[in-house]
């Protein structure tokens, strides 16, 4: 069946996964150590809602929950969301770009490399300052930006940008981002606390101050991504044809990794590295749908919302709280390796 | 610059090269609207760089390609595609899309940003896939066709484009005989409708079967153009190739037949 019977269907599907999310969202804030039950929780953001909030008598939720909720708990599963949205939109978008299912923010380097300046940002004393997170942000911005000028230079033959080399490319200087990152720590023992927690992956300190920055532009930049699946598309089924047919890939494919390394930047620097999110989900998407990214990147996107609110709220129940970068990781690679033997079977 | 008009496409005197190789030097061809031409040579002739320079692949250092007299070199990318398509030597394809949505993507140029293809697009899809004998296949998965299948499901991307040329990069060489013919009748027909259709070509015999027009290169120059009796001449293939040939006249209508001979015997 080709992609217009289909629409109104997708459509349909989308919407409802859109809403899952949202749900899952409103579940997920009921999640964690202080004890508040569904009741109360609803009662604390309904009472937040104008108009609605006069018919919820919120007299007898507690002023400490209602902070735990309002001010902890929701813009922390609201990053989740997004960030989940993000890594995954940006991961489709590299595999069809690439056409590598194996490619994703890590293996171009981005990641490290925005990890790399907000790690600067923190060894110079950046996160205890006023507004400290801003510039850590816009620290993981300029080394994100720079990594994809470097890695690009690297792999750049003439006007034209092979895959190979840019996978490898992005390898090298993921590698040498990390060592970088290593060096800082030996340097300053006392951050080294600071600096792990975050390279292993955590949301749990989130703010609504890292939040109205992060959820914007990963909305932004995962529209405007889905708009270029036709072209996508049309680059997959091969570079030459798709330049005979009117497509600028080159031109495509810079738009895309710029708008690409804006999204890995905004989700780097308020979780760190979160990883197998961004492969996972497309491949998980592609599977059922096939590759059509018409398909693959919206489906792609809020399934990586889901996916990412549900390891947060498991990452809350035990009592020590674990970070979600390192429970991704531990459902990720085993899934991952799955998929490998099971395409050594198909080629075997 | 009076840019004739007459002309479906011209080439005119390009040269291009990859660092210190010079693949075409000084090419200049003129070629009329609803015409065959076959473009023969060796490999590393530079058959491919040359139709790869008309369809505005690559950029000829020098000179310039001009379509109903207008420069292919300051077209824009969508109107360039509306008048020139180009299938490319055929390389593996990874993506699974459906047969319909490749045929589809011919649309691309009309089809505006925000929007899907419409109903009128597909009817186009529909003409174009019956025309090349796909309409069966228009709910496989691409990647589950024969290579001649997929040639022609390709064809009927090109012919979707709705252009006046088509440039064909070895359209049948992996294909057996079956699928070779039955693609070149396509390309014929396709020329009937007014079409230009230039195709690189390996197989001679075909060519002159097929082709109105020869254009015969050797070593990034034109060795002779015209029509097959005048370019498929013993002495001709002899000094392209290398290889002593026996020409026999009067097959398919008095096209040459090239029939090589071993080495030894000559």
């Amino acid at each position: 069946m080709s992609f217009s019977d289909k629409k109104y269907r997708y459509r349909f599907a989308l919407i409802f996964g859109g809403l899952l999310l949202v749900l899952l969202i409103l579940t997920s804030v009921t999640v964690g150590a202080a004890n508040i039950s569904l009741l109360d929780t609803l009662r604390i953001l309904i009472g937040r809602i104008p108009f609605l909030g006069g018919f919820v008598s919120g007299g007898e939720v507690s002023r400490t929950h209602e902070l735990i909720v309002l001010n902890i708990r929701l813009p922390r599963v609201i990053a989740a969301a997004a960030i989940g949205i993000g890594l995954s939109a940006v991961g489709a978008t590299y595999q069809g770009m690439f056409a590598n299912p194996m490619a994703d923010p890590y293996v171009l380097g981005v990641s490290a490399g925005a990890a790399l300046g907000a790690s600067i940002a923190i060894v110079m004393g950046a996160d205890k300052i006023v507004g400290g997170f801003g510039l850590t942000t816009a620290a993981a911005f300029i080394f994100a930006l720079l990594t994809v000028f470097i890695v690009f230079s690297i792999a750049k033959t003439g006007a034209k940008v092979s895959n190979t080399h840019l996978l490898l490319a992005g390898v090298a200087v993921s590698f040498f981002a990390s060592s970088v990152m290593s060096v800082l720590m030996v340097l300053n023992r006392d951050k080294v606390a600071n600096i792990t927690y975050w390279m292993m992956g955590s949301i749990a300190f989130t703010s609504w101050k890292q939040v109205i920055i992060l959820v914007p532009l990963v909305i932004a930049g995962t529209i405007a991504v889905c708009v270029f699946a036709r072209e996508l598309n049309i680059i997959a089924a091969g570079e030459d044809g798709a330049r005979s047919l009117g497509v600028e890939v080159e031109k495509v494919k810079k738009v895309l990794l710029v708008i690409c390394s804006v999204i890995v930047a905004a989700c780097v620097a308020v979780s760190g590295v979160i990883g197998f999110v961004g492969l996972i989900i497309p491949h998980t998407v592609r599977l059922i749908s096939g590759s059509d990214n018409r398909i693959v990147l919206p489906f792609s996107a809020i399934g990586g919302g889901i996916f990412l609110v549900l390891c947060d709220t498991i990452s809350r129940i035990p009592t020590a709280e674990i970070p979600v970068g390192v429970l991704t990781s531990m459902f990720g690679a085993p899934y991952f390796i799955s998929i490998l033997i099971r395409s050594k079977k198909k080629v075997v | 610059m009076g840019q004739d008009k007459a002309y479906s496409i011209e080439v005119r005197d390009i040269e291009v090269s990859f660092g210190s190789l010079n693949v075409l030097k000084g090419i200049s061809l003129k070629m009329e609207r609803g015409r065959f031409y076959g473009i023969l040579g060796p490999n590393g002739s530079g058959k491919t760089t040359l139709l790869k320079s008309m369809a505005r692949a690559l950029r000829p250092q020098k000179g310039a390609v001009y379509v109903n007299g207008e420069n292919v070199g300051r077209m824009k990318s969508r109107e360039l595609s509306k008048r020139i398509a180009c299938l490319h030597q055929s390389t593996d394809i990874t993506c699974d899309y459906p047969v319909m949505d490749v045929v589809l993507m011919g649309r691309y140029p009309y089809v505006k940003r925000f929007q899907t293809e419409g109903e009128k697009d597909r009817e186009i899809a529909k003409k174009a896939m019956i025309a090349s004998n796909v309409w069966h296949l228009k709910d496989r998965r691409i990647n589950e066709i024969s290579g001649g299948e997929r040639q022609r499901v390709f064809i009927a991307r090109a012919l979707v484009q709705e252009t006046d040329i088509v440039l064909l990069d070895e359209p049948i060489s992996h294909l057996d005989i079956q699928h070779q013919i039955e693609i070149l009748d396509l390309a014929g027909t396709m020329t009937q409708e007014g079409k230009t259709i230039i195709a690189v070509l390996h197989d001679l015999n075909l060519a002159s079967m097929y082709c109105d027009h020869l254009i015969m290169l050797k070593d990034g120059a034109i060795v002779a153009q015209g029509e097959p009796q005048k370019v498929l001449t013993e002495e001709i293939v002899k000094r392209v190739y290398g290889v002593k040939p026996f020409v026999i006249d009067g097959m398919n209508d008095n096209r040459p037949y090239i029939l090589p001979v071993k080495k030894q015997r000559i």
